[in-house]
């Protein structure tokens, strides 16, 4: 049954410790071990993270529900798969225009070095679940239906305010 | 866009649990303007694939799970889910109804209603979710009582928004009155649904969706909501059940001198006082609850927190004090409230455990059943101790529970007590004693599914109007409490009006409590109207709306006539006729055996049926549009 | 000045205003914005944790909003100063990190449309305040609910003293 996940992030969970943009890199490399990257190799990355008034946060590909990026391209390579919730890119048409990188407000989509067609996070569809999640080792990076989790935070807010255990 | 997917959901889905298959198929528009929503999708669906043969147990017995067609809008106190199927009690057409957030959730999902066939090798579950559904496995889950199955069944779809129907072990273990729980709190009691559910092994339906139930006309629907707003608040009784719930009925009962006490062999509860709703309200009250969208709020929050086994429930219902408290003489405030809340979490009926344990109790004072029968518990009226002890033994069909887990009528069948089984059709008489007028005895012991007090509205006559009574029932006589006179027709008439209740999905104490006919009539017919054309967008006048529940009434007496129930199946149980209440406000009060016949004769005259069989006659089928629902 | 949002305000000494979970709000809420019957595209929910806790829960309007700090469009915005913070349709693009910023779980996003939900007050005329029937949702600043709990703490005390 369609299961509409989503990345999430807790940033009063984030240590910095940037596992989740080496585990993205190392997805980007192809590789498991870490020792297998190559002196001198810089693998792309799909997510970068920032510390701005004393807060982290993760930036990607959002999959927005009305992406710019979309809208942007001309050669329909990127759409809004309706059944996994992830805007898809489809490389064969892209032509490496960067209309899609002007669009983009939050710098989700970006041209990786040495690379004439740009990327974005895919949520890692071919696995079960996401490779920065998997690798984050305080749980700040959540994979969740997005309804669920605001509900999660509903819930959590009823409790402290309630006292409730 | 389908027209039907405004107001309505637009699709049913179908299961078959025998070789596991879902299929959903659209509404289509003459079935929904014919039978609205509802009993009326589920009696029609159930006439027209459970034939006569079908034994309620066997994989061919068919299981409807209907929404309301007002259900899912902010239409007030419209909430009300409908299950049905042939029911084990009776082996007549049997449906429960229940409250709470199941029904709106199944249109969210996208469908108006669910038909589950056949029966399933393994334990399963049914989970649906925005227009799709699936069988899961349930081993893990036999077994379990409902609020355990609910809250797995909860975490396993990790979405707290997921709203369950669920059976419990009652209904694993074919306890013929086993129910059907949603949302650990609503209970679609009567009939035995979740015994039927329980042989098919499907242990619970998870519904979850997110899709809008559109509405044709916002603005006019607007104005009806406020509208009808403006109508519950204005009635008396709204306070009344806002304040006690349905337990502020107790001091009715106790005023006229009229429940159904030591099975029915007394009209007043010694210490009745001690089971009213004031001190339920008192001592475990921890607040009202509301349904989807109600007002009214006529829900318990109770609670019982010191001592060994605390718990929160949902309850009681006056019935639960009826049956749980005056049927078998308990008026332990605290024992009712525990009887109450394990019915519930086993997953059965309180009205026929209560009433199987009160007819057991009379016959063990009158020495038909001794110690050695009874797993040597002292079996006597008022023992709140052997009370709880049984209903355990029920819910695992242990010892003696075994045989009061068969209801009534098979004990009475079994023990050669047949009289002192006091059902109509196999149902037990809920609600009050009804000796001291044949009007309220007709309502109960015509009622499709058996004895109930929820199929017809006889109470009319007390606040009627008598130029209201003759300008609906032909004699202003109606408008007399004390005549018979034209109260077959105001019987039929008030069946077919509230049967409308269950097929729009809203909640009876919207529907027809008012001291004011004109009220009731505007609000419940007129009000209603406008509510299912502004939702829908389908054109549908107060008379053509009348007609549909006239249609479902008739379609489900003709499951029954297939089933063999004919005019004698019809009565009430023979302790009314023989035996005048002994005491009480009500003392001497008996049903009059000719009064009766006449009463039903005129009855069954109302409703254009053959007098002596009771068959809806070729010309009243013509007019209903059921021709090809002919009984040879 | 302080921000107005709606709150939740029980009765303690009255039982039947408190929340009953009948969850009009949620269905007057999205019929008022979108003419349908879904509490699921509702900006107000009713949180339920058993044992008869129930409490609705919506948009606080923070003084300092991280809805409003991380919109990357300029969408999520706040028209003047003490006005409630709202969502401009027509250049939200769905990204979803005002949901995952937001501490309280107010922000959602919309089921059909895909874009950003939150109370936005009704304009002014809040229909969740209108309609629910236990009168426990309020349009109050925090200084308006202080007070009011200031004067019930007085009552109390003074009642103690009597």
């Amino acid at each position: 049954m369609r299961s509409n996940k989503q990345i999430f992030f807790h940033p009063e969970r984030c240590l910095l410790c940037l596992s989740c943009v080496l585990a993205c890199q190392m997805k980007h490399a192809g590789v498991t071990d870490v020792g297998r990257i190559e002196t001198g190799q810089k693998p792309g990355w799909s997510l970068k993270v920032s510390f701005s008034g004393g807060t982290p946060w993760i930036w990607k590909c959002q999959q927005c529900q009305a992406a710019p990026c979309t809208e942007a391209c001309f050669t329909g390579g990127l759409r809004l798969d309706q059944k996994s919730g992830i805007v898809v890119q489809d490389r064969e048409s892209c032509v490496g225009c960067g209309s899609c990188v002007l669009a983009c407000p939050i710098e989700g989509i970006g041209f990786q070095p040495g690379e004439h067609r740009p990327e974005k996070c895919d949520a890692c569809r071919d696995e079960e679940v996401p490779a920065c999640v998997r690798a984050c080792q305080s749980r700040a990076l959540d994979y969740a239906e997005g309804e669920q989790f605001a509900a999660q935070k509903r819930k959590h807010f009823v409790k402290k305010l309630t006292g409730a255990k | 866009m389908n027209r039907f997917q405004v107001g309505y959901a637009g699709r049913i889905l179908y299961v078959d649990l025998t070789d596991g298959t879902i299929d959903n198929r659209p509404l289509a528009r003459v079935f929904a303007e014919k039978y609205i929503g509802g009993r009326g999708f589920s009696s029609r669906i159930l006439l027209d694939e459970v034939p006569a043969d079908v034994d309620p147990y066997s994989p061919r017995n068919v299981v409807v799970i209907a929404s309301g067609a007002l259900n899912g809008l902010p239409m007030p106190s419209a909430s009300r889910l409908v299950t049905a199927t042939k029911s084990p009690m009776t082996g007549a057409l049997g449906d429960s109804n229940s409250g709470g957030y199941f029904a709106p959730e199944l249109k969210y999902a996208g469908f108006d209603a669910i038909v589950i066939r056949g029966a399933s090798k393994e334990p399963v579950y049914l989970f649906i979710k925005d227009g799709e559904a699936e069988l899961r496995p349930a081993q893990h889950l036999w077994g379990c009582k409902v609020h355990e199955t609910h809250r797995k069944i909860v975490a396993e779809t990790n979405d707290e928004d997921t709203h369950v129907l669920v059976i419990g072990p009652a209904g694993e273990n074919l306890v013929r009155y086993a129910c059907v729980v949603t949302d650990k709190e609503s209970v679609g009691g009567r009939c035995g649904i979740g015994a039927v559910l329980g042989s098919k092994r499907l242990k619970a339906i998870a519904v979850r969706g997110s899709r809008d139930v559109k509405i044709a006309d916002p603005p006019r629907f607007k104005k009806v909501i406020d509208d009808y707003l403006v109508s519950i608040a204005g009635e008396a009784w709204t306070e009344s059940l806002r304040r006690l719930g349905t337990p502020f009925l107790t001091e009715h009962r106790q005023t006229l001198g009229i429940w159904g006490a030591k099975n029915f062999q007394s009209g007043i509860v010694e210490g009745g006082e001690k089971i009213s709703g004031e001190v339920f309200r008192k001592k475990f009250l921890v607040k009202p609850l509301g349904c989807m969208a109600c007002f009214i709020r006529c829900r318990r929050y109770s609670a019982i927190t010191a001592g060994d086994s605390p718990f929160y429930t949902k309850g009681p219902e006056y019935e639960s004090i009826h049956a749980l408290g005056a049927k078998p003489n308990i008026t332990n405030p605290e024992t009712i409230l525990r009887a109450h809340y394990l019915c519930d979490e086993y997953g059965m009926d309180e009205q026929s455990a209560g009433s199987a344990i009160a007819m057991a109790m009379e016959l063990f004072e009158r020495g038909l059943l001794d110690r050695n029968q009874t797993d040597g518990q002292e079996l006597v009226f008022g023992n709140g101790e052997a009370l709880l002890y049984f209903i355990d033994k029920i819910a695992s069909r242990q010892g003696f529970g075994d045989l009061l887990a068969e209801g009534t009528k098979v004990m009475g069948e079994k023990l050669n007590a047949d009289y002192y089984a006091i059902h109509v059709k196999g149902l037990e008489v809920d609600a009050a004693d009804p000796r001291k007028q044949e009007t309220r005895a007709l309502t109960y012991s015509v009622a499709t599914r058996g004895a109930c007090h929820l199929r017809g509205n006889p109470y009319i006559d007390e606040f009627i109007k008598p130029e209201e009574a003759k300008a609906y029932f032909g004699t202003a006589a109606v408008s007399d409490i004390d005549s018979l006179e034209g109260k077959g027709k105001m019987v039929a008439w008030s069946e077919d009006w509230v049967t409308l209740s269950d097929l729009m999905g809203i909640c009876k104490f919207a529907w027809y409590r008012s001291r004011d006919f004109s009220m009731l009539v505007k609000r419940g017919l007129d009000m209603v109207a406008e509510a299912y054309q502004a939702a829908t967008g389908i054109p549908m006048t107060s008379q053509a709306m009348y007609r549909c529940g006239e249609r479902v009434y008739n379609v489900e007496k003709i499951f029954n006539l297939r089933q063999g129930f004919g005019r004698a199946a019809d009565y009430p149980p023979e302790r009314f006729f023989k035996e005048p209440l002994p005491s009480g406000p009500a003392k001497g009060a008996v049903l009059n055996r000719k009064n009766y016949d006449r009463l039903l004769n005129d009855y069954y005259e109302a409703r254009g049926w053959d007098p002596e069989t009771g068959v809806p006659t070729p010309g009243k089928l013509k007019e209903l549009g059921l021709e090809s629902d002919e009984i040879e | 000045m302080t921000k107005e949002r709606i709150w939740y305000v029980e009765d303690s000494e009255n039982m039947d205003q408190i929340c009953s979970r009948c969850r009009m709000c949620e269905l007057i809420c999205t019929f008022h914005h979108h003419g349908v019957g879904n509490p699921y595209r509702s900006r107000i929910r009713v949180v339920a944790l058993g044992k008869g806790v129930d409490i609705p829960v919506t948009c606080l309007n923070c003084e300092d909003a991280p809805c409003v700090n991380i919109c990357p469009t300029g969408a999520m915005h706040r028209p003047q100063p003490d006005s409630m913070v709202i969502v401009n349709q027509d250049v939200c693009i769905g990204c979803g990190m005002c949901v995952n910023v937001c501490p309280i779980g107010a922000v959602i996003l919309d089921p059909q449309e895909g874009t950003a939900l939150k109370c936005d007050l009704c304009g002014g005329d809040p229909q969740c305040v209108k309609y629910c029937p236990a009168k426990v949702l309020k349009l109050t600043g925090s200084a308006q609910f202080s007070k009011h709990r200031m004067r019930g703490f007085a009552r109390l005390l003074q009642s103690a003293n009597d």
